[in-house]
C-alpha cells in the first residue's frame, strides 16, 4: 500500500469574483520514504494540494468536490477534525513558506515546540527539555538552550525555518510536506535548509513532498517529479529522466528557462499562467506553447501512461516518442 | 522598561501642569461670575462687595489667582462647592455612586464583547447567521439613544412589570440596614447597569470581532492546526492572545469612562453620581467643583494611557524586548 494516494482530487474556491477552480482532477501517489517534488509557477495549485492533504484548506472558503486522500488507507477527507487532528503533526506534517509568520510572535520558541508533545504524547512534553536541545542541535542550531527561551521575533529567518523544520519532525512523522521552504530565504540558508531536510529524510526515512518553483531544489532533492499547472498534472516522472528529456512542452519549457541556458539574455516563457476563474476548452498551456497545434485549442488531453511516468499532452497520444531519449 | 516608566511619568506630570493652567484660565476668563447672583440684593453696599472680592483675591490678575489656587491644591485644599461643602467629599461621594454603576458596566460589558467578538468572528466564517445577528444587534444598540433605551425600561419594568423600581440609588423613607440595604441598592441598580452595559458593549465587540477576525488568518493559526490542534483550540490557545493586544486601546480609551460617570444615564435614573454632579456645577458655575472634577479626570486619563502603554509591554514581548516589530 502507497503512504498517501491522492485521487482524482478537485478543489473550488468560492470567492466574491465567482468560483476559481485551483485544482482540477489530479492523482499521483507518494511512496514511504520517497521524496517527491511538485513544480510549478505561483497560481499552479500546488499549495492548494498540499493543504487540501494536511486538511488546513478553510472549510467555508474551499470545496473539495470530488476525489479522495488516503493516507495510509485511511480516508481524510471523509475524517472527523478530531481523527485527523491525532494524524496532523504526528503523523504528517507540514513546513511551510513564511517562517516569520507561521510562527506565533507572543509565545516562546519552547512552548511552541513542546506544544506538539503535549498534543501527541503528553506524557513526554514535561520532560521533553533536554529531547528538544538536541533535536535543535542536530538541526545546527548552536545555542539551542538559549534559542529556546526566545520569541521568533528575535531569530534570523533560516533559524525560524529550522525551528519549523524541528516543529514537523519531533513526532517522527510518515509524511513530511515542505511548501516551498526555502523561498523566504537567502541562498546560503536555503543550502543549509536542503540539507538538513535530507538529513531529516535519511534519520527518519519520512516521505517528503517538496512543493518548489525552483527547479535546482527538485535536482538537488527529488526521486520523483510532478509538473503542475493551472490545477493540473502535466507531467509526472522520475527526477533523472525528467531533467534529461522531459516531454511535456511546458517541462521542456522550464528547463529552457534555468539560469545555466544562459546566454547574454535570459529566456522566459511568453505569456502568464491562465486566471483560475477561466473556464478552460483544450490544453491549459495552449496560449503559450510553442508547440501548440490546432487541436490542442479543442481538445483537453488526457493522462497518458508513458515511460516511466505519464504525460498529458495530445501530442503522445499516440504512445509516440514516450521512451527516453527519443 | 523601568526608565521608559520613569521618562513617562516626568511627561505626565509636565501635561497635567499644562493641563491645570488651561482649565483654569479656560473657567476664570469665561464672562460673568457665579458670585454676582449670590449678592443680588440691592440692599448690599456695591462697595462693601468690592471689598470683599478684593480680600478674596477674586480681583487679582489670572496669574496670581492661578499660583494661589495651586498652592492650595498641592496642599491638598480642592475649595469648597458655592452649597459650602468640602468639595473632595462632594466629588468623592459621587464618585463612589458613580463607580457603583460603571464598574460592573465596564466589567460585564468587557466580557460580553471579548466572549461575543469571538464569537462573531468565528461564526463569520461558517455559520453567518450568528455573525449578521450580532452584528445587526451592535448597530441597532448604537443606532438607539441612552436616554430613549432608559426610559422604555423603565416604562417596561418599572411601570408596567412593577419588578424594579425606576429610580434613585435606595428607596426613599425606608432605612434599610446591613444585607436590606445591599438588596435594595443592587435592586435599584439592575436598569442603570443594563442600560450602560448595553451601550459600552457594541463599539468594543466590534473592535474584538475586526481584530480577531483578522486573526483567524494569520498563519500561525494554520501552524497550529498543522500541529493537531483543532481550529477552535487553535483559536483559542494562540488566536486569542494576539488578538486581545490589539484591543488594548480600545479598552483603555474605555477606562476614564469609569470615573467621568455616564450622564444621560445618570440623569434618567435620578442617580447622584459624578455625571450629574458636574452637569450641575456646569450650570452653576461652580468653579471649585467643575476644576476638581476636571483635573481628576485629566489624571485619569494619563494614567490609563500608561496603563495602556504597561499592558502592550506586557502581553507583545515585540515591545517589551524592543525592535522586533520593524523587523
Amino acid at each position: 500500500m502507497k503512504l498517501l494516494e491522492v485521487k482524482d482530487l478537485n478543489v473550488v474556491f468560492h470567492t466574491i469574483l465567482g468560483e476559481a477552480e485551483a485544482v482540477r482532477g489530479i492523482s499521483f501517489s507518494v511512496d514511504r520514504g520517497e521524496v517527491l517534488g511538485i513544480v510549478g509557477e505561483s497560481g499552479s495549485g500546488k499549495s492548494v494540494t498540499s493543504l487540501a492533504i494536511m486538511g488546513l484548506l478553510q472549510r467555508k472558503k474551499a470545496d473539495i468536490r470530488h476525489g479522495t486522500i488516503l493516507f495510509d488507507g485511511q480516508d481524510l477527507l471523509s475524517m472527523p477534525e478530531k481523527q485527523l487532528c491525532q494524524l496532523r503533526g504526528s503523523r504528517m506534517a507540514m513546513v511551510f513558506q513564511e517562517p516569520a509568520s507561521a510562527l506565533n510572535p507572543v509565545i516562546k520558541i519552547e512552548k511552541q515546540l513542546s506544544e506538539v508533545y503535549k498534543l501527541h504524547e503528553p506524557a513526554r512534553a514535561k520532560t521533553c527539555h533536554s529531547e528538544l536541545v538536541a533535536l535543535l542541535k542536530r538541526l545546527n542550531i548552536p545555542d539551542a538552550e538559549d534559542v529556546l527561551k526566545k520569541y521568533p521575533f528575535e531569530l534570523s529567518g533560516g533559524m525560524k525555518q529550522r525551528v519549523m523544520i524541528a516543529m514537523a519532525v519531533l513526532c517522527r512523522p510518515d509524511l513530511l510536506i515542505a511548501d516551498e521552504p526555502t523561498t523566504a530565504l537567502d541562498v546560503t540558508t536555503q543550502a543549509e535548509i536542503l540539507e538538513l531536510l535530507r538529513l531529516v529524510q535519511q534519520e527518519t526515512n519520512c516521505a517528503i513532498i517538496l512543493i518548489t518553483h525552483d527547479l535546482g531544489v527538485i535536482a538537488e532533492m527529488a526521486q520523483r517529479v510532478i509538473v503542475m499547472y493551472r490545477g493540473k498534472i502535466l507531467e509526472e516522472c522520475e527526477a533523472e529522466s525528467f531533467f534529461r528529456s522531459a516531454r511535456h512542452p511546458y517541462s521542456q519549457d522550464l528547463l529552457n528557462t534555468r539560469p545555466e541556458y544562459f546566454s547574454g539574455r535570459f529566456t522566459s516563457i511568453e505569456g502568464s499562467i491562465p486566471s483560475a476563474y477561466e473556464k478552460l476548452t483544450g490544453c491549459a498551456y495552449y496560449g503559450r506553447c510553442r508547440q501548440a497545434e490546432p487541436r490542442c485549442a479543442v481538445r483537453t488531453p488526457e493522462q497518458i501512461q508513458c515511460g516511466d511516468g505519464c504525460v498529458c499532452c495530445l501530442k503522445y497520444e499516440t504512445g509516440e516518442g514516450c521512451t527516453h531519449g527519443g | 522598561m523601568l526608565r521608559y516608566l520613569r521618562k513617562r511619568l516626568l511627561i505626565y506630570l509636565v501635561i497635567l501642569f499644562g493641563v491645570s493652567i488651561a482649565v483654569f484660565v479656560l473657567m476664570m476668563s469665561m464672562p460673568g461670575d457665579p458670585y454676582s447672583w449670590m449678592l443680588m440684593d440691592p440692599n448690599v453696599d456695591p462697595a462693601y462687595v468690592q471689598r470683599k472680592l478684593d480680600e478674596l483675591g477674586l480681583n487679582d490678575p489670572i496669574h496670581i489667582q492661578y499660583i494661589k489656587w495651586l498652592g492650595r491644591i498641592l496642599h491638598g485644599d480642592f475649595g469648597y462647592a458655592l452649597e459650602g461643602q468640602a468639595t473632595l467629599d462632594l466629588v468623592s461621594q459621587a464618585l463612589k455612586n458613580t463607580l457603583l454603576l460603571t464598574i460592573p458596566a465596564f466589567l460585564l460589558s468587557t466580557l460580553f464583547a471579548v466572549l461575543l467578538g469571538i464569537w462573531s468572528a468565528m461564526s463569520a466564517s461558517g455559520n453567518k447567521i450568528l455573525d449578521r445577528l450580532v452584528t445587526l444587534g451592535t448597530f441597532l444598540e448604537v443606532s438607539i439613544p441612552t436616554f430613549f433605551l432608559a426610559l422604555i425600561l423603565i416604562k417596561w419594568f418599572g411601570y408596567d412589570l412593577k419588578l424594579l423600581p425606576v429610580s434613585g440609588l435606595k428607596t426613599l423613607r425606608v432605612h434599610y440596614t446591613g444585607l436590606r440595604y445591599v438588596l435594595d441598592v443592587a435592586k435599584h441598580m439592575i436598569l442603570p447597569v443594563f442600560v450602560l452595559t448595553l451601550t459600552q458593549t457594541s463599539g468594543m465587540l466590534r473592535y474584538m470581532r475586526s481584530a480577531m477576525i483578522d486573526i483567524l488568518n494569520q498563519d500561525y493559526i494554520r501552524t497550529a492546526q498543522a500541529k493537531g490542534m483543532t481550529w477552535r483550540r487553535a483559536i483559542w490557545t494562540h488566536g486569542l492572545r494576539n488578538a486581545l493586544i490589539s484591543v488594548i486601546t480600545v479598552f483603555c480609551m474605555r477606562l476614564p469612562g469609569i470615573i467621568s460617570g455616564a450622564l444621560f444615564t445618570e440623569t434618567v435614573f435620578v442617580w447622584p453620581g459624578i455625571g450629574t454632579l458636574n452637569y450641575n456645577s456646569i450650570l452653576n458655575r461652580d468653579y471649585a467643583v467643575i476644576i476638581t472634577i476636571t483635573m481628576i479626570l485629566a489624571m485619569v486619563i494619563l494614567a490609563t494611557n500608561l496603563l495602556a502603554d504597561i499592558l502592550y509591554a506586557v502581553a507583545d514581548p515585540r515591545i517589551r524586548l524592543g525592535g522586533g516589530a520593524k523587523e
